[in-house]
């Protein structure tokens, strides 16, 4: 991998960035990739703090632009390699519903997951923004039924998003493979670039010691 | 009808009633109840088709409760000096989860708008949606602005760190193991943010982005007024200051003096409706 590249992912291949990889993937640019190792804690370390001060993969660097947190990530590189066809354009009229659910994953997903694995009460419904699991599951799954995908006829990065969360969730148990659930991973995961990137990721983790 | 869902069906008609405008001809009230075409509420999972451009010009219908995370989406219409159509909802009254409001945004929650046929939830997803879609009012930075990263990255901050984070300080619940979750915990979401502060501003300019004033600031300013309000968060100075920096700005300044009154309208309804 060249080094010099313009676009660099942080990353570690048992963890949130092998979204990002996905995504790279699907976008089909160059890419560099920095990995952190967990057992060594070097996500924590000082040199990467100051590149995301909560010690977290994936980050990006892309000429000189610095981009944490993974959605916020999707939404950058989707817009900046629109060759890819990957994002609706600003003025179009699907934008709005492809960032109301690139931002629900962040927003209510991720956090409603994170109380069901906690086996925690959820906050209080008047006060969270995010409720409790199942109706943040049931909000996502009504929006995957139309189908094919979020956007209807069109695949998106947002699609790249749910169908590898979707698939992680599903595999850990966290989250019912329903059949609108199911289907929908399998079809994401059908595609090339998904393919590449599990297999990418698979090797690195080989390489690093951590399977077995 | 329930009263809502009349005002619903009032702030769909073509020559809206409820459209706040900051010129223009005063507002006149129209009747609640005229008859008009019955119009269903797009359903959440609908799927606009892609295409021809977002018509700008056509006025956002804001689903909107005074008093709650929404008046952040209010001062943000304000700033844009946009037109849209006021859809209040009243949370004491239980309006949010409504059969008729839950086809809009299952969550039970405002802020929610449609702009034309597309349905939008998620403050955040609002806030970044009406940015970019009005370019000449410099509230996003544009693609290839190097800001537009840390633009992003702050957007997205604040639903997936910030808000759970206060969530569990709220609950007094303990932080989810850094591990499992993508918002580490209440400290250090904090301190992250604070040292972001303290850094543009001794070194850039007054803005979480430094110099230019943002959608950002406008979620940023709104969220921690109402963190520090209800004491959600440490009350720093850097804090303090920044929220106040904000909420000096007229058009938030607006934003919060029409709520006061919305707010204090709400109340004598449900006044009214329960001694009814």
């Amino acid at each position: 991998m060249n080094p010099s590249s313009d676009l660099v992912l942080f990353h570690n291949p048992h963890s949130r960035a092998a979204m990002t990889r996905a995504l790279l993937e699907e976008l089909g640019v160059e890419y560099a990739l920095r990995v952190l190792d967990f057992r060594k804690n070097e996500q924590l370390a000082p040199e990467y703090m100051a590149i995301n001060p909560m010690g977290k993969v994936p980050a990006i660097l892309h000429k000189g632009t610095l981009v944490t947190e993974t959605v916020a990530i999707y939404i950058y590189l989707a817009d900046v390699f629109p060759q890819a066809h990957l994002a609706p354009a600003l003025d179009d009229p699907q934008r709005g519903t492809y960032v109301r659910w690139l931002v629900f994953y962040a927003a209510c997903f991720e956090p409603a997951v994170g109380d069901r694995a906690m086996k925690r009460e959820p906050a209080p419904r008047a006060q969270s923004p995010y409720a409790d699991f199942d109706t943040t599951i049931n909000a996502i799954t009504s929006a995957l039924k139309p189908g094919p995908w979020l956007l209807g006829e069109r695949f998106s990065a947002a699609d790249v998003l749910w169908g590898n969360a979707l698939r992680w969730l599903t595999g850990f148990g966290m989250v019912e493979a329903t059949p609108v659930v199911a289907d929908y991973i399998a079809r994401v995961m059908a595609r090339p670039a998904e393919q590449r990137a599990i297999k990418a990721d698979e090797a690195l983790a080989a390489e690093m010691g951590l399977t077995g | 009808m329930h009263p809502w869902f009349s005002k619903l069906l009032d702030a769909y008609r073509p020559a809206a009633q409820h459209r706040a405008r900051t010129d223009g001809p005063p507002f006149v009230a129209g009747p609640m109840h005229a008859p008009g075409p019955p119009v269903q509420p797009v359903p959440f999972f609908s799927i606009p088709s892609g295409g021809s451009p977002v018509n700008v010009h056509s006025p956002v219908a804001f689903f909107h409760a005074p008093h709650s995370r929404s008046g952040i989406t209010r001062a943000m219409l304000e700033e844009l000096g946009i037109p849209y159509d006021l859809v209040t909802l009243n949370l004491k009254a239980g309006e949010q989860r409504t059969p008729d409001y839950l086809a809009i945004n299952p969550m039970g929650k405002v802020p929610a708008i449609r702009h034309e046929d597309v349905l939008i939830t998620e403050q955040p997803a609002i806030l970044m949606y009406l940015a970019d879609l009005y370019p000449k009012k410099h509230l996003a930075p544009s693609m290839g602005d190097p800001l537009r990263g840390a633009y992003l990255r702050w957007m997205v901050f604040y639903g997936s760190c910030f808000e759970p984070a206060m969530m569990d300080f709220s609950a007094k619940r303990a932080p989810v193991p850094p591990i499992q979750c993508g918002y580490g915990d209440y400290d250090s979401v904090m301190q992250v943010l604070a040292a972001q502060l303290k850094h543009v501003q001794q070194n850039q300019g007054p803005w979480l982005l430094g110099e230019c004033f943002s959608a950002a600031d406008v979620l940023w300013g709104g969220a921690l007024n109402y963190g520090l309000m209800f004491k959600l968060v440490p009350d720093w100075p850097v804090f303090r200051d920044y929220a106040r920096r904000v909420q000096a700005r007229p058009a938030v300044r607006r934003a919060f003096e029409m709520d006061e009154a919305l707010a204090a309208e709400q109340a004598r309804e449900l006044d009214g409706a329960l001694a009814a």
